[in-house]
């Protein structure tokens, strides 16, 4: 029987702490992305191999979009970004390597065996997505504030346009904050999640109800490159979703208004000079 | 009855509906704009993810909402 | 919060996760960002500088060709101003030649033209003295005893001195 855990399935306790097998699939993952970086950092060298343009390229890509769409701080945040879109790719996939989900003990539960993987793909558990969205909130409440001023940001974020707007609107942003929370950590957690019940639906539909070896074979694969794909999406979700947030709390909105006018009234001065001169 | 695994379900089905067509309305939006101005690919790419993102975290809810019928409301 | 307790989220478990994540944050800010961002502006410096490096060189050479182009014609010129004034130097010496050389002749020629003067005055003198001696042998020999050598030499010596100093050049060949 095909059996689904949504919450992460603990292994042994560490003191007061019970270490899950989705802790063991985060320090996986931090472990990973660490090699790479040493690994990269050991080998840079200013002409790429192959080797390191291919941990290079991630950073570098990312760091471009940053750059590109960040705005003026975008370098105070970029390492964020980069390091939220490595490590929650890197948590993603661990979960489609083979024996991830598939290897573990045992444990018999309301009378039917059960399999308690060792490693569960991070992302897949609602900690860690709570966890990383928690600190995208605090991350783009905490520059918000740092770049313009305590009184600045809760002046942008809960005074409306239109003072006497302020009643309704309020409420409305403080609900929007809080749903990027709640839309973050799910939306990566549903899909990572779905993601495993997928492939584990569809191993169970062509291995255990019907056996044909080349079904068997083909359809998990093909849900696999898909969950490839998803989980790249994802990770590159998660992080421009929180630079976007960052990118809406710091506020960089006067200075370019400021200077737009200014270029306007040179505009306006420079065109109506020849007019005057006419008449 | 249990009718719960009917309600995951439908709240699962039905949720998709919507996200199903906002992404189609985002991709047509992005691939005529992709067709109109290949050049523009770089800056369209960001805002086509998180407009994606956007309209699919709802498709999310109603997996949220069906899990927990599933696992918690029993 | 029983929505939370559903999906196995309690405070140690995420407690973990986020220091998970600002440890992980923390050491790849320390050891990979630091570097690679160095690393990829330094290339960047260095491919600007490269660009700019071949821009400069290209100016350069583009400044020597220039240069190289203005010294050809300047030694052009030179040489052309050169070879004017040789020319010119070797038209006025040959003139100066030519003319010397023509004086030269002219003198020649006059001096010889002096001395054949001299030799026809010289020979014409001789010549009438022979011509007098001639004639008074033939005369005495005509004459005979009718003179004497005085008197007949006087005559000769009269017609002589009347007739004309000059004698065209024709004649006095003949």
């Amino acid at each position: 029987m095909l059996h689904v855990e949504i919450r992460a399935e603990p292994l042994f306790q560490l003191g007061p702490m019970t270490v899950t097998n989705s802790m063991v699939g985060a320090v996986l993952a931090s472990i990973l992305v660490l090699i790479a970086a040493f690994v990269f950092v050991r080998r840079a060298t200013l002409l790429p191999t192959r080797m390191q343009s291919l941990i290079e390229f991630p950073i570098e890509w990312t760091a471009q979009i940053v750059e590109a769409n960040g705005g003026r701080h975008w370098r105070s945040f970029a390492p964020l970004i980069v390091a939220i879109f490595i490590f929650v790719l890197l948590a993603n996939w661990i979960g489609l390597l083979p024996g991830v989900g598939t290897i573990g003990y045992t444990e018999v539960v309301e009378g039917h065996e059960v399999l308690v993987p060792f490693v569960r793909p991070a992302s897949a558990d609602l900690n860690f997505t709570l966890g990383l969205a928690l600190v995208s909130f605090f991350a783009f409440i905490g520059l918000g504030i740092r770049k313009g001023g305590v009184m600045a940001y809760l002046k942008h974020t809960f005074i409306a346009e239109p003072a006497y707007m302020t009643p309704l609107m309020t409420p409305i942003h403080i609900i929007s904050e809080l749903s990027r929370l709640i839309s973050l950590s799910f939306r990566l957690f549903g899909n990572v999640f779905a993601g495993e019940v997928l492939l584990a639906t569809m191993l169970f539909l062509t291995t255990s109800v019907v056996f044909v070896l080349p079904l068997a074979f083909f359809v998990p694969g093909i849900f696999l490159s898909l969950e490839l794909v998803f989980g790249f999406v994802q990770a590159l979700v998660f992080a421009f979703l929180t630079m976007a947030y960052i990118v809406l709390a710091v506020p960089e909105h006067d200075e370019h208004e400021e200077s737009e006018e200014h270029g306007a009234n040179h505009a306006s001065t420079r065109s109506t000079d020849p007019a005057l001169g006419a008449a | 009855m249990d009718l719960t695994p009917l309600a995951a379900g439908l709240a699962m089905g039905l949720g998709a509906i919507g996200p199903g067509i906002g992404v189609g309305i985002a991709v047509n939006g992005a691939m005529n704009a992709l067709g109109r101005n290949p050049d523009a690919s770089g800056a369209i790419f960001v805002p086509y993810i998180l407009g994606i993102a956007l309209a699919e975290a709802i498709g999310i809810y109603s997996l949220v909402i069906g899990l927990l019928l599933i696992f918690v409301a029993q | 919060m029983a929505f939370f307790d559903a999906f196995g989220v309690d405070v140690f478990k995420l407690g973990f996760q986020i220091f998970n994540f600002l440890l992980l944050l923390y050491l790849l800010n320390r050891f990979l960002f630091k570097p690679v961002t160095a690393m990829l502006d330094e290339r960047r410096e260095r491919l600007a500088k490269g660009l700019e490096d071949a821009e400069s060189a290209a100016r350069d050479r583009e400044l020597a060709s220039a240069a190289r182009e203005e010294t050809l014609a300047e030694a052009r010129k030179e040489a052309q101003a050169m070879i004017a004034r040789a020319t010119k130097l070797a038209d006025d010496s040959r003139d100066e030649i030519v003319a010397n050389a023509r004086a030269e002749a002219e003198k020649a020629v006059a001096r010889a033209r002096d001395e054949i003067e001299a030799e026809k005055e010289r020979a014409m003198s001789q010549l009438r003295s022979h011509v007098a001696d001639l004639a008074l042998a033939a005369a005495g020999k005509l004459v005979k005893s009718e003179m004497d050598g005085g008197t007949q030499r006087r005559l000769v010596e009269e017609f002589l001195a009347e007739m004309p100093a000059e004698v065209p050049a024709g004649e006095a060949k003949s």
